[in-house]
């Protein structure tokens, strides 16, 4: 029997794509949960305040025309000259959150706009405060509108969270790499990585699209 | 000659059309009157093959309009057709809706096209709306867009469906107009209509329609003043109210 | 971070090469949406149709918008160079960002083709017309006018997306500056200038479509 430097697709295998699954769910957790309080910080701004939409406009317009790839290399150069001591997963999730944050700040804004001007007024007639009616009004009927393109925006960076395999985190598509040359496999090893891709995303694709049309049906009732 | 024989079309259950049989000649004029889903307007749509038949026949000058053989792209230009809701084409002017089928189907040079249509524009009197979108035009001037449109294709027939059904009562007048205009060019014309008063006098014959059934064909006058039939005079007793 | 001496002049001098990169870029994205406007006007048309038509282009849809474009690049790549299907970066770079596009109009296409009353149709038909000059002259370009803005949204992300190809080996844009800056080691500049030209390309896209669209509009209430 000749030497050959593959082995066999096994368990191991399959027990490290899921690890990158793991930790694809992980960074779309923690890049996502970051992107969406900042997004809706900024979202805030942009809707409340002109100079803040004017100050902001530029940023949001450059993450949203620059490749992420792109991004993601000038980032990481920055912060190896800046000297930042961090990890490839601090990076990762630093990149992804400022990029989602760009399309949930519009996301954000578009809700607050949503609401109507005069179901605020009606809350602050009750004697509520400013910040009571944020809370209690203007939050909760935003979020409402836009949750599922949010959901959508959550789904879209899983998918972009693939790209920082090209800085070296082992999420899924670099475990699934490895895997390919390791065994010589990428049909069987693709397949199962894209089954698992397939398995976070659909959901959340489905969640999004039924909610969506949930709420143009309740708009036409 | 439009002659259909003994046609029936059903969806499902529901009989639409039920042996019918009727002749139009070139150069007549025939209103078909009656209640509201009868079956008048599948019988058009049927006539120019936009509808298929489960039964009998239909022939345009002795051809087969559900035939196998039968070219009905090239049938059609016999035949033109006006809807309800006018249809016209919303992305073109009110020329280039008129010149669309003239250069697509007729294969005529642009300019002769234009010219032409420029010609059906003004036997509608819409000579001064030739660049104007549809959106930008009332209904009945829509509607006249539509008729120009139908009749350049030079058609032997023309099929009106409740073509004023759909106008303000202040716009239908103009729309009838245009079809007293075709009558006395002595256009041959099949005419879906819920106005008496006009099938009387534009009609040569009438034919009253009911649950599928032509129940009563004959002169004009004699269908909708001396009725031979008990439904169609309950029916037009009903009408006058 | 304060004190890096920014160094133009060498990255300046290779902005040739850069801009060979951007053709490239231009290239394959005009190519990707040749590849999937098309297509996702079929795709449309199948959604309307009876079920065997509609579940494999459901299918196709649904594996296209739910797995990274990266990954169907890697898919393409990799995956059909197992079965013995090598094909050149630039091909399969074309082939999956066509196909992404696809995934991602045709369900945009098929609510604008469901805009489009079936009386057109039956109108065009009435007057002589063939299907198929009835669908060309009346009703596509009926369609395109609702079709047209999210188009040009997803021929703009196709550009960006086709910075993809740089990890697949393709010398587009990113690829270009990845091999340059390689020589030099000068990152920042390099990357920064190829963002502000993919920024460039992003609004030429923007603004030649913006030019393009006006004829659309035509007859708009």
């Amino acid at each position: 029997m000749s030497f050959s430097p593959y082995h066999e697709f096994n368990w191991t295998d399959c027990w490290f794509l899921l690890q990158g699954a793991g930790r694809t769910i992980l960074l779309m957790l923690v890049a996502g949960t970051l992107a969406t309080v900042l997004g809706v910080a900024v979202g805030w701004l942009r809707f409340a305040s002109r100079a803040a939409r004017i100050l902001t406009a530029p940023a949001i317009d450059v993450l949203r025309s620059v490749p992420l790839l792109v991004l993601l290399i000038l980032v990481s150069s920055v912060f190896g000259i800046a000297g930042f001591d961090i990890d490839v997963f601090g990076t990762a999730v630093a990149i992804l959150t400022l990029y989602a944050a760009a399309f949930a700040a519009e996301v954000a804004r578009a809700g607050f706009a949503s609401v109507d001007r005069r179901t605020r007024r009606a809350a602050r007639s009750l004697g509520m405060t400013a910040g009571q009616e944020a809370r209690h009004v203007l939050l909760p009927l935003a979020a409402r509108t836009v949750f599922p393109a949010w959901v959508s925006l959550m789904l879209a960076l899983v998918k972009d969270s693939a790209l920082v395999s090209a800085i070296g985190y082992v999420e899924l598509l670099k475990a699934s790499q490895v895997a390919v040359t390791q065994t010589n496999q990428p049909f069987l090893v693709f397949a199962l990585s894209g089954l698992l891709y397939f398995a976070i995303c659909y959901p959340c694709s489905v969640l999004s699209r039924n909610l969506e049309a949930r709420m143009k049906h309740d708009l036409a009732a | 000659m439009i002659s259909l024989r003994d046609v029936s079309k059903r969806y499902g259950l529901l009989r639409v059309l039920d042996g019918v049989s009727l002749d139009v000649e070139r150069g007549e004029v025939v209103c078909l009157i009656g209640p509201s889903g009868s079956g008048k307007s599948t019988l058009l749509q049927c006539v120019n093959g936009l509808e298929a038949i489960d039964g009998g026949s239909i022939a345009v000058d002795g051809e087969a309009v559900h035939g196998r053989g039968t070219n009905i792209n090239r049938l059609r230009q016999k035949l033109g057709i006006v809807f309800q809701q006018y249809n016209t084409f919303p992305h073109l002017t009110a020329l280039e809706n008129v010149a669309l089928a003239l250069r697509v189907v007729k294969r005529m040079p642009r300019r002769d096209a234009e010219a032409a249509a420029a010609r059906q524009l003004a036997y509608v009197g819409l000579d001064g709306k030739a660049d104007q979108y549809p959106s930008r035009l009332s209904g009945g001037q829509q509607q006249r867009v539509a008729i120009a449109r139908a009749l350049a294709m030079q058609p032997h027939y023309m099929l009106f469906d409740e073509v004023t059904s759909a106008l303000d009562p202040e716009l239908v007048g103009e729309v009838l107009q245009s079809l007293r205009k075709l009558r006395a060019d002595g256009m041959a014309m099949l005419i879906v209509t819920h106005e008496m008063a006009f099938a009387r006098e534009i009609g040569d014959r009438v034919a009253f329609f009911q649950e599928g059934k032509l129940v009563e064909v004959g002169p004009a006058s004699q269908v909708l003043d001396a009725p031979r039939d008990g439904r169609t005079a309950k029916f037009l007793g009903r009408a006058a109210q | 971070m304060l004190d890096y001496q920014f160094h133009w002049r060498a990255v300046l001098a290779d902005l040739p090469e850069l801009l060979g990169g951007a053709v490239v870029t231009l290239q394959v994205t005009a190519l990707s949406v040749i590849v999937g406007v098309p297509l996702a006007v079929l795709l449309a048309a199948c959604l309307r149709g009876g079920a065997s038509a509609r579940r494999p282009a459901r299918a196709f849809i649904e594996v296209t918008r739910n797995t990274p474009c990266l990954f169907q690049l890697y898919l393409f790549y990799y995956g059909l160079g197992a079965l013995g299907l090598n094909l050149p970066s630039f091909t399969v770079a074309v082939v999956a960002i066509g196909l992404n596009n696809a995934g991602f109009l045709a369900d945009t296409y098929r609510s604008a083709l469901q805009a489009v009353p079936a009386q057109q149709t039956a109108a065009a038909r009435s007057l002589g017309m063939s299907f198929l000059n009835a669908f060309w002259h009346v009703v596509l370009p009926q369609m395109a006018r609702i079709a047209y803005l999210p188009t040009v949204n997803q021929v703009v992300w196709a550009m960006l997306n086709s910075s993809l190809g740089t990890l697949i080996g393709l010398r587009e844009l990113t690829g270009v500056t990845q091999f340059l800056q390689s020589r030099s080691f000068r990152t920042l500049e390099f990357f920064l200038l190829t963002a502000a030209l993919y920024y460039v390309l992003a609004k030429a896209l923007m603004l030649a479509a913006a030019l393009l669209g006006r004829r659309l509009a035509r007859g708009a209430p």
